[in-house]
C-alpha cells in the first residue's frame, strides 16, 4: 500500500484549471520531493492530499483511505505544514505543542509529556519555556514540525518549509527532517528550491498541473546528461549576449540570471576560453566565469525549458 | 477528546488575551477609566443618589467590558489566526470548527467575568451601592450573561466578514461605542429620541443592561420598566439568535480556504 496514491487528479480554480490529470504515487518511508515552479500547482496539490480542499475529479488516498470519503481517518494520519507559520506567537514553545497534541485528541498530561518529547526531537528542548516571538525562522519552523509528529501521524506534509530561512537554519531544518524520515515517517515535501530537494529519496517536477518527470536525485541527474554547468557574470544582458553564448550550450539551453547567464556544457574546459573569447568579440567583458556540477534546478530547467525560480 | 479540544483552545484563547497589553487596556483599563471618571459629574446631586448612579454606572460599565471582549477581541484574535495561516493548518486536524467556536466562546466568558469582577470590586469601592435579594440578583447575573453570549454572537459575526485583525478589531470597537451611545447606556433612556428609545430596547444588549440595571437599582434608573414579557423574551431570544448565527457563520466562514 502506498502513502499517498494520486490518480487523475483535477482541480480548477474558477476558469483556472491547476492541476490536469495528476498521477503520483509516494511509497511508505519514502521521503517525495515535488518541484516546481511558482503557479505550478505544487501547494493545490498538497492541500488536497491535506483534507484542506476538495479535488475536482480524481482519486486522492493517503495510507488507503480516500481524502474525500474517509477524510477523518486521513487527517489523524498527516501532519500538514503549510507555508505560512501557524505557531501563536504569545505562547510558549511547549505551550504551543501542548495546545496541538490537545487538539489532537491527547489529554493534558499525555500532551504536556508528549511535547517535552517532540521538542528534544527537533532540538528546541532548551527553548521550551521561551515564548515564540522570540524563536528565530528555523527554530518556529522546527517548532511547527514537531506538531506534526505526534504519535499516529505517519505522513508529513510540507509547502516550502524553507521559505525565509537562511543557509544555515535552512541546511539544519533539512538534515532535521531527514532524521525523521529514518525514523520511518513519509516525508513529502513541495518546493521550489532545488538545494531542498536533494535530501530526497524521490523528486518529481510538477509543470503546469502535472508531473513531468520523476527519479531518484542521482538517476535524474544522470537521465539529464547534464555534466557541467557554466556560469557566466556579464556586465550587461541583452540579446546580442545571448546569441553569442547560446551556441555553447547542450541544445542551446541558456538560463539568464540575476548576474548574467547559465549555460550547459559537456565539455568546460575547450569551452571556457571560446565563451571569453566570443564575448570580448562583442565588447563584453566577462566579469566571471565558472563551472560547476549540475543541480536539480539545472535538471529542472533541461527538463521543462523554464527556470525553478523566477 | 471533544472535552480536550474544547478546553485547549480556552486555555490557549485566555493566555492569548492576558499576555496581549492592548487587550488588556483596552477591555479592563478603559472601563474602570470610565467608572472613576464619569462620576465627576455627577456635582449637585444627592450623596444618596450618587451612589446608586454609581451602582448603575458600574453594571453598565461591565456590559461595556463584556462588548469589548466578545465583539471587539474574539475577532481580533480569530483575524490574527486566519492571517496566521491556523485555520489551514487546524483544518487538516480532527478538529471539528463549531468545538473550536465553543472553546473560543467559553475563553472569551471566563476572560469576560475576570473583568467583571474587577470592575465590579473597584465599583464597590468606589461607593457603588446595589438594592436586591437573592432572586433579583440571580435574574441580574442571568441578563448579564445575556449580554455576554449576544456579545460573542456579534463578534463571531464580526469576525467571519471582516478579514484582518486590525479592521475586525476597530469594527468590534465601533460597534461597541455605537450600542453604549445609542443604546441608553451613555445617555439616559428619557433623553433619547424615539427611534433610538425603541432601538435600545430592541438590541439585545443594552435591553440586557438595562434589565441588570432594573433589577439592582430600581425603574427610576432605567427610565422605563424594561421587565414585560415581550422585551425580556425579546433579548433572550435576539441573544440565543445572534450566538447561534455567529458560531454558524464562524465555522462556515472563518475555516475556509482563502
Amino acid at each position: 500500500m502506498s502513502a499517498i496514491w494520486v490518480d487523475g487528479l483535477f482541480k480548477s480554480n474558477g476558469d483556472l484549471e491547476v492541476l490536469k490529470g495528476l498521477d503520483l504515487e509516494v511509497n511508505k518511508g519514502e521521503f517525495y520531493a515535488l518541484m516546481g515552479r511558482n503557479g505550478s500547482g505544487k501547494t493545490t496539490l498538497t492541500s488536497i492530499i491535506s483534507c484542506t480542499s476538495p479535488p475536482t475529479k480524481g482519486s486522492v488516498k493517503v495510507q488507503g483511505y480516500d481524502v474525500v470519503g474517509k477524510a477523518d481517518e486521513v487527517k489523524r494520519l498527516i501532519g500538514y505544514i503549510p507555508q505560512e507559520n501557524f505557531s501563536c506567537s504569545k505562547l510558549t514553545g511547549k505551550e504551543n505543542l501542548v495546545y496541538f497534541a490537545r487538539l489532537f485528541g491527547f489529554s493534558k498530561k499525555e500532551a504536556r509529556g508528549l511535547a517535552a518529547e517532540l521538542l528534544e526531537r527537533v532540538g528546541l528542548a532548551r527553548d521550551a519555556d521561551k515564548r515564540v516571538v522570540m524563536y528565530s525562522g528555523g527554530m518556529r519552523k522546527r517548532l511547527e514540525v514537531a506538531t506534526a509528529l505526534l504519535p499516529g501521524i505517519e505522513v508529513l506534509l510540507l509547502d516550502e518549509p524553507t521559505t525565509g530561512l537562511d543557509p544555515s537554519a535552512r541546511k539544519g531544518f533539512l538534515g532535521m527532517l531527514r532524521n525523521v524520515n529514518e525514523e520511518g515517517t513519509t516525508i513529502f515535501l513541495v518546493t521550489h528550491i532545488g538545494e531542498d530537494a536533494e535530501v530526497a529519496s524521490r523528486v518529481g517536477f510538477i509543470e503546469e498541473g502535472k508531473i513531468v518527470l520523476e527519479d531518484e536525485p542521482e538517476r535524474l541527474r544522470d537521465g539529464s546528461r547534464l555534466r557541467n554547468v557554466i556560469e557566466v557574470e556579464t556586465p550587461f544582458k541583452g540579446v546580442s549576449v545571448a546569441s553569442v553564448l547560446r551556441p555553447f550550450s547542450d541544445e542551446g539551453r541558456l538560463q539568464e540570471t540575476e548576474e548574467g547567464y547559465m549555460l550547459y556544457c559537456f565539455e568546460p574546459e575547450e569551452s571556457l576560453p571560446r565563451i571569453v573569447r566570443a564575448l570580448d568579440g562583442i565588447g563584453c567583458q566577462a566579469k566571471r566565469v565558472e563551472t560547476r556540477a549540475p543541480s536539480l534546478e539545472d535538471v529542472f530547467f533541461k527538463a521543462t525549458s523554464k527556470p525553478l525560480r523566477g | 477528546m471533544v472535552l480536550n479540544q474544547v478546553s485547549a483552545v480556552v486555555d490557549k484563547s485566555i493566555k492569548e488575551s492576558v499576555r496581549d497589553r492592548m487587550v488588556l487596556f483596552w477591555t479592563y483599563a478603559v472601563p474602570l477609566f470610565f467608572l472613576m471618571a464619569l462620576p465627576l459629574l455627577y456635582t449637585g446631586t444627592p450623596a444618596e443618589i450618587v451612589l446608586k448612579l454609581k451602582g448603575g454606572l458600574t453594571l453598565t460599565m461591565v456590559t461595556f467590558l463584556v462588548m469589548t471582549a466578545g465583539q471587539s477581541n474574539l475577532p481580533g484574535l480569530i483575524a490574527t489566526d486566519r492571517e496566521r495561516g491556523l485555520y489551514l493548518k487546524m483544518a487538516s486536524m480532527p478538529v471539528s470548527p463549531w468545538k473550536e467556536g465553543i472553546g473560543r466562546t467559553l475563553a472569551m466568558w471566563a476572560f469576560s467575568i475576570l473583568g467583571a469582577v474587577l470592575v465590579l470590586i473597584a465599583g464597590f469601592l468606589y461607593g457603588a451601592r446595589f438594592d436586591y435579594n437573592l432572586t433579583e440578583a440571580l435574574s441580574a447575573l442571568g441578563f448579564g450573561f445575556l449580554t455576554a453570549v449576544a456579545s460573542v454572537g456579534v463578534g463571531l459575526i464580526n469576525a467571519s466578514l471582516v478579514k484582518g485583525e486590525s479592521a475586525a478589531t476597530h469594527t468590534g470597537v465601533a460597534l461597541t461605542l455605537l450600542t453604549y451611545f445609542l443604546g441608553g447606556m451613555a445617555i439616559p433612556y428619557s433623553k433619547l429620541p424615539a427611534a433610538l428609545k425603541a432601538f435600545s430596547r430592541l438590541h439585545p444588549i443594552s435591553s440586557a443592561n438595562a434589565c441588570m440595571i432594573r433589577l439592582l437599582e430600581g425603574e427610576a434608573f432605567v427610565g422605563y420598566d424594561p421587565l414585560n414579557i415581550a422585551q425580556v423574551a425579546s433579548t433572550l431570544s435576539l441573544s440565543i439568535l445572534l450566538f447561534v448565527v455567529g458560531l454558524a457563520s464562524y465555522s462556515k466562514l472563518c475555516w475556509r480556504r482563502e
